[in-house]
């Protein structure tokens, strides 16, 4: 099981400054392991950020995002307090979620 | 296709141009952007591409340049495994910002979608295989608009 997606939103006059780290491999699929074999591809493809329900962000991946996907973005209408939802899939089909209230 | 040609980004020119060709043979001619034609970007096509071009021809249109669009990149990326990325838009009705990477054997890194109320805004860190162009593209309600900066990378990071 990956680590927690770790996540921190901060409202300020009604906007939300978001980063978000998802710890993940994110292999290419195109790395040699020490035997010389490759090592499979295993990245996230979709990510889904919501507030109440609301979609604030989202993301459709390759693998040429970096190891540990980082995001940061800012949205409007935010309230301290509110829920910040983050969920991801991979390409092996495994999926993990997070949550945050916003500061 | 003369138009195509003048809306092309200047920088690698001969690459966008024969992704030009492929575009603006499917479409009406002389429709520089995807006004009015509105080919539907296939995304899982764009992703599947395994070429800059293939990947340009899969988003739907050859984007226009477009001073508008901010593209943060270091100059020399020592790490190509990660690399720090951000995009931002002063474009109106900014819906999608997209990052291809030219020289990297996937070349649309991502795409993210800017949802109304959100910033057309987003960093984050991708990787790069080699030293090369990384196109910083956005879709509004009218057409595809692309910045580009190359950057120096010093160990490639797809590998």
């Amino acid at each position: 099981m990956s680590q927690p997606i770790r996540i921190r939103a901060r409202a300020h006059n009604g906007v939300a400054d978001v980063t978000i780290l998802m710890p993940h491999p994110m292999e290419t699929g195109l790395r040699a392991d020490e035997s010389g074999g490759l090592v499979p591809a295993h990245f996230i493809t979709q990510v889904a950020v919501t507030v109440d329900g609301r979609s604030v962000f989202s993301a459709r991946m390759g693998f040429a995002v970096a190891r540990d996907p980082l995001l940061n973005f800012r949205f409007s209408g935010a309230r301290s307090g509110q829920i910040l939802r983050v969920a991801w899939t991979d390409s092996l089909g495994e999926a993990r979620t997070g949550e945050a209230s916003i500061a | 296709m003369a138009a195509c040609m003048q809306t092309a980004l200047p920088i690698n020119r001969r690459r966008l141009l024969h992704a030009a060709g492929a575009v603006c043979g499917a479409i009406a001619p002389g429709a520089g952007r995807s006004a009015g034609a509105a080919p539907v970007p296939d995304e899982a096509l764009a992703f599947a591409a395994r070429n800059f071009a293939d990947a340009i021809t899969a988003l739907g249109a050859v984007p226009t340049a477009s001073a508008l669009i901010t593209l943060d990149l270091p100059q020399v990326a020592e790490n190509g495994a990660l690399v720090p990325i951000a995009v931002t838009s002063r474009m109106a009705g900014t819906r999608e910002i997209l990052i291809v990477v030219d020289g990297n054997p996937q070349p649309l890194a991502v795409r993210f979608t800017i949802p109304d109320g959100t910033e057309p805004y987003v960093a984050t860190r991708i990787r790069m295989a080699q030293s090369g162009t990384v196109y910083a593209a956005v879709r509004t309600d009218d057409g595809l608009y692309a910045t580009a900066r190359t950057a120096q990378v010093t160990v490639g990071g797809c590998g």
